[in-house]
């Protein structure tokens, strides 16, 4: 062989050799398993940081005496994220005894199921908050008594209300619903 | 350091059984490069043996050997308030005005016309805008990526930055995804979106960085009506199984064989 062909080779050789050692040692070891481009992917979309913490780390601290958490509600329905408040307690969550925020889900609407206890908001009491009758909350500042009706108290004990008591001038749909529920 | 046998090589005439000093210093060389070069060529060839190995062991399918999630949706006890909506841009943090999940409101009036609407994405829930004696029937159906078994995205995908994980859920690989938009027209479901924060395409993966550490999606978390159900289809156990064995289910347009996961207790006609 002409001793230049030898060289030119040699040459290309090592700069096969080269390429292929570095290509190796550079790309990392994950490359091929999930494509042929991808590499360490799911990895990092397991990075991302949870936001929703579920109902475990609530009951804990708070227990789950109220009523919506018995019949399954979990808090972060209503409270919002709770990851970063059940690691650091100074982080507060979306406190909202508010009328909008129970309208979310108990506004009367002809697409939500019969079963579901629903009321009009804008006819049912509108100037009140709701959780000044309905105890749905463990923590919230007790009225005083005066102010609360002996059905709607009846009501948030679970029991149904007596016929014949105090009786709400507006249409009162979600006391209907309520007697449907318990009696079953 | 010179030998003196060496030095005396060089000034004599050459023999046919004695080689230069030259000779010899580029014959060294040369076995030392073709030695190196070897050496390197072994090395990167069973590092490529390795990887092929690994690949054989790492299908991407991992069904029925690894979980296969998914999660279905009771239309029978959803009541539209959206808390599934929140918590997935919430946890996704999905820009506004695009969704991952979103719940759609089917009304059918008396003269036989269905209109379908998601104000927010239903984020905020529906108002009570149609007059109950026009309806005939109305419903909510909460919309989510479908997770495909044999998904048109990933079809679509030019760059494969989108996949199916062994865990059964689509997911894009946001490195290797360019925001070209080709899986956009190609979901059947209307489930991919641009996320103009990210600049690439997007879609619910089930919340990945939360399956993969045992927990739920956030949307099936924070569901007060329990009407999401998220399980491991692969375990006869799970939730989801339970839910299919106990309930009738179907899936969103079974015709286009796309092999969806995600299933529907109580579909009515109007919305498969």
């Amino acid at each position: 062989m002409a001793p230049q062909v030898t060289r030119i080779s040699i040459f290309f050789a090592c700069l096969v050799f080269a390429f292929a050692g570095s290509v190796s040692v550079i790309s990392p070891s994950s490359i091929g398993q999930l494509g042929p481009k991808r590499y360490d992917s799911l990895a990092r979309l397991q990075n991302q940081p949870e936001k929703y913490s579920g109902n475990k780390p609530c009951i804990t601290c708070h227990g789950n005496s109220s009523p919506h958490a018995q019949n399954g509600v979990p808090c972060e329905a209503c409270h919002g994220p709770g990851a970063a408040h059940s690691k650091d307690k100074n982080v507060g969550v979306t406190v909202m005894p508010t009328r909008a925020a129970c309208g979310i889900c108990h506004e009367s609407n002809a697409a939500k199921r019969v079963s579901f206890p629903q009321v009009g908001m804008t006819t049912h009491y509108p100037n009140q908050r709701c959780v000044d009758c309905h105890k749905m909350h463990m923590y919230l500042n007790p009225k005083p008594s005066n102010t609360t009706k002996p059905a709607v108290e009846a009501m948030a004990a679970g029991s149904a209300p007596k016929t014949g008591s105090t009786k709400p001038t507006a249409p009162d749909k979600l006391q209907s619903k309520t007697q449907k529920v318990g009696g079953k | 350091m010179m030998k003196p046998e060496e030095k005396a090589q060089v000034s004599a005439p050459k023999d046919d059984n004695k080689i230069t000093r030259a000779e010899f210093l580029t014959e060294t060389a040369k076995s030392i490069i073709l030695i190196g070069a070897g050496a390197a060529g072994y090395a990167s060839w069973s590092r490529l043996n390795t990887r092929l190995a690994k690949r054989k062991l790492t299908p991407i399918k991992g069904y029925p050997s690894s979980p296969w999630y998914s999660i279905a949706v009771d239309l029978t006890a959803c009541i539209g308030c959206g808390r599934c909506v929140e918590a997935c841009c919430v946890e996704n943090d999905v820009p506004a005005n695009h969704f991952r999940t979103w719940v759609e409101r089917y009304v059918v009036r008396k003269d036989g016309e269905t209109h379908v609407d998601s104000p927010n994405g239903g984020r905020n829930g529906f108002p009570d805008d149609v007059p109950e004696n026009q309806i005939e029937k109305a419903f909510f159906i909460p919309k989510l990526c479908n997770q495909c078994n044999e998904a048109p995205c990933v079809q679509a995908c030019p760059v494969d930055a989108t996949f199916l994980s062994p865990e059964g859920a689509v997911v894009v690989d946001y490195d290797t995804c360019n925001g070209c938009g080709a899986c956009i027209p190609a979901c059947p479901y209307g489930a991919r979106f641009w996320n103009p924060k990210k600049h690439k395409a997007d879609t619910c993966d089930l919340c990945y960085h939360r399956i993969t550490k045992g927990q739920s999606p956030a949307c099936v978390e924070v569901c007060p009506v329990n009407a999401l159900v998220f399980g491991n289809l692969a375990d006869p156990n799970s939730p989801i199984s339970k839910f299919c064995r106990e309930n009738p289910v179907l899936t969103l347009k079974p015709h286009l064989n796309t092999g969806p996961k995600v299933v529907y207790k109580g579909l009515s006609k109007e919305a498969v």
